[in-house]
């Protein structure tokens, strides 16, 4: 699953760490979910959504397939 | 700051009632109660005792580093309860348990047909085997996963 975390995160001025403590997960996880290795539970994608006022959609593309 | 301290408290509580039991189960096995068909459940109870009281030292510790820094404690909160390391850590569960259970039910089965003609030594050797196979799948799994996730 593709998402714009990365681009998000830079544009509202973040760091991985940041972003990480804010999520309240390790930076390892933000890393991983940025490169698009490790797809967030809906618990963590609501909370990533909420926090830049935004929907899970506007994040994280869904590709079938 | 509430669930922090009550965070704090639960290392605190199982701690000391951990250290406590094992130093009781330590000494409890380390007494001569002048019985020989005893000494082996003695040194069982005594090793049962300094495992938890080892396990029950660690949790003070944890407790008196929390205590001097409560950022530790957050950060080890969210570590502890971060979903992609639980989720690696579930994967691997499931790996080591799946290869337990077979290289056990195989092992029993083995046990079945070979009646007695088992030596207690291989036996013991055998199960030993098979815990540090488990644990050595859940290691390699948790090396691979993190690579992977």
């Amino acid at each position: 699953m593709k998402n714009k975390l990365e681009e998000l995160r830079i544009n509202h001025g973040l760091t991985q760490q940041e972003l990480a403590e804010r999520l309240e997960v390790s930076r390892q996880t933000i890393i991983s979910l940025e490169q698009g290795r490790y797809n967030p539970s809906i618990l963590l994608a609501f909370k990533t959504a909420r926090l830049f006022g935004l929907t899970i959609e506007d994040i994280f593309i869904y590709e079938e397939g | 700051m509430n669930n922090q301290k009550s965070n704090q408290n639960t290392e605190l509580i199982k701690g000391g009632v951990m250290l406590g039991l094992g130093i009781l189960l330590f000494i409890t096995g380390s007494i001569d109660f002048n019985a020989a068909a005893w000494k082996p459940y003695l040194r069982l109870i005594e090793g049962i005792g300094l495992f938890f009281a080892v396990v029950g030292g660690w949790n003070l510790l944890q407790y008196f580093r929390y205590k001097k820094n409560p950022a530790a404690l957050q950060k080890a909160r969210i570590e502890s309860m971060d979903e992609r390391k639980l989720w690696i850590q579930y994967r691997s569960g499931n790996n080591a348990f799946k290869v337990g259970v077979s290289l056990t039910y195989l092992f029993l089965l083995i046990v079945g047909a070979a009646e007695k003609s088992l030596s207690t030594d291989l036996i013991w050797w055998i199960l030993s085997g098979i815990v540090v196979v488990t644990g050595a799948v859940y290691v390699v799994s948790l090396i691979r996963y993190e690579n992977i996730y």
